[in-house]
């Protein structure tokens, strides 16, 4: 009678093996993975926020706002994610950190990829189909930037020696702003948007960058 | 992202859900024309986690420096951080969690059900087996066979001689409803340790009572003096065989010993008279 506790607690070992519940958000990544991958529906949600924006990125850099195959950027997104899932999800239990890459740019590579298998496949198709239609369908793009106008070559090179003091003479989120509003025209809200800043910060740069400029033109600086 | 080396600053200040006025700047435009052309320069893809930490704020000031340097000389990068910071639809988050398996899988192999019903039957066996369980009460009676000494008329206790059929009984005090309790007999003398009677001795009883028998002489052997014949009940016979050349002044909780001590005389007591 004296072992009826421990074999009780042996029992119950079996018969209810315990499952330990953790906060997601505490998870590493393989853990979360794995916890997501047995069903766990707090890690499953965990997860999908983890590894969403990095496909999806991934597939916008690819795609941008065209069609692939009759699937739009979220279609194309899910599609590799379903890639990502199948053979008991062996890409996903595949990441290694170890191996150097975050998740973010393990799953972007994998994605990337998996997205170039959709457009092969597409591409079969499509060759095998009479008169079929080209691999990236029309697309309902994104107005280009407008080209910059034409400037004298003496003017060009002086404001290029403006852009490339302000370049050198910021820190490297300054420059970050810089390029963001200047180079690639973005707006305030938008380059606040892209950094995960708040749009005060940005505003701050641009202030901080237009009195550099302004010394730089008038000899100061 | 911190904005903490950005603070201070004379830039105008913008509230939380504030409508941006375009606080447009003619140097803007000089900036904006001396931006250089895109760098078409072949370079391996900046880590997509290393800028989603970058985004988040996560990272050491040296790592922010460097992907911030990398973000400022790299239009790849830039337009990657573009596409990172577009915000996922709830739908497509939804789609991308009805992938996921919905109930928990089994931790465990699936032979492991059968392992664990199988485990559950034997223990169950093991808990309501008939030898098992708590060591039912039991009573002694005896010693019987003795001699009356007398005193005159008057009866002045029992006494054993080495031909006297010496029986003690122990009996359960209700009817048994399992498996009697092993048991073994022991002799001693008062403060020694405790001696095993020949097994023969012992009997059982359907009723599960136990029954030591024997003549004084096998049972004593051929010293005279007080003797405490023994009985102890256990559910394991280990309990019982460590009993052997101890002293045992009181039951353990594993074992119940009865005890009952006679007189042993070689010869019959002279009959007194007051």
């Amino acid at each position: 009678m004296r072992y009826a506790p421990r074999m009780w607690l042996a029992l119950l070992g079996v018969l209810l093996p315990l499952r330990r519940r953790t906060d997601p958000s505490s998870l590493d990544d393989r853990a979360l993975v794995r916890a997501a991958l047995e069903g766990d529906p707090k890690a499953g949600s965990a997860l999908v926020e983890r590894a969403a924006p990095a496909i999806r990125a991934r597939v916008l850099r690819h795609i941008g706002r065209r069609r692939l195959a009759g699937l739009d950027a979220d279609d194309l997104t899910h599609e590799v994610w379903c890639r990502l899932l199948r053979d008991d999800a062996k890409r996903l239990r595949a990441y290694d950190p170890a191996k150097g890459k975050t998740f973010g740019g393990y799953l972007s590579m994998v994605a990337g990829q998996l997205i170039s298998n959709v457009v092969e496949q597409h591409h079969a198709v499509k060759r095998q189909a009479p008169g079929g239609e080209t691999a990236l369908e029309e697309a309902t793009a994104v107005g280009e930037k407008a080209a910059s106008p034409e400037r004298s070559a003496i003017e060009r090179q002086s404001l290029r020696a403006l852009f490339a003091h302000l370049d050198g003479a910021l820190p490297p989120k300054g420059r970050v702003v810089l390029h963001l509003l200047y180079t690639d025209g973005l707006s305030v809200e938008e380059a606040a948007r892209r950094m995960g800043a708040t749009r005060q910060v940005v505003y701050n740069w641009q202030h901080k960058i237009r009195k550099l400029a302004r010394a730089h033109e008038a000899g100061g600086e | 992202m911190s904005g903490d080396d950005e603070k201070g600053r004379a830039a105008p200040s913008v509230g939380p859900g504030e409508a941006m006025s375009v606080d447009e700047d003619p140097i803007d435009e000089l900036i904006s024309a001396g931006a250089p052309d895109a760098d078409p320069a072949e370079r391996e893809p900046l880590d997509v986690g290393l800028l989603q930490a970058w985004r988040a704020g996560t990272l050491d000031a040296a790592q922010a420096d460097a992907i911030a340097t990398r973000l400022a000389d790299d239009p790849e990068a830039r337009a990657t951080l573009a596409a990172l910071a577009e915000p996922v639809p709830a739908d497509l988050s939804a789609r991308m969690r009805a992938e996921l398996p919905a109930h928990p899988r089994r931790r465990v192999a699936p032979w492991t059900g059968a392992l664990a019903a199988a485990a559950a039957v034997l223990f169950g066996v093991w808990l309501t087996r008939p030898d098992h369980g708590p060591l039912p009460s039991y009573e002694l009676a005896g010693p019987f066979g003795g001699i009356a000494a007398t005193r005159g008329a008057e009866a002045k206790g029992t006494y054993f001689l080495p031909q006297s059929q010496i029986e003690v009984v122990v009996r359960p005090r209700r009817t048994l409803s399992g498996m009697p309790p092993k048991a073994r007999a022991f002799v001693s003398m008062p403060g020694a340790a405790l001696r095993s009677l020949p097994a023969a001795s012992l009997s059982r009883a359907a009723s599960g009572a136990y029954t030591v028998t024997g003549a004084g002489r096998a049972l004593l052997g051929d010293a005279p003096g007080t003797f405490t014949i023994s009985v102890a009940l256990a559910r394991e016979a280990s309990a019982l065989d460590a009993l052997e050349g101890r002293v045992i002044t009181e039951a353990t909780r594993s074992v119940r010993i009865l005890s009952a001590t006679l007189t042993y005389r070689l010869t019959p007591a002279p009959e007194e008279t007051p």
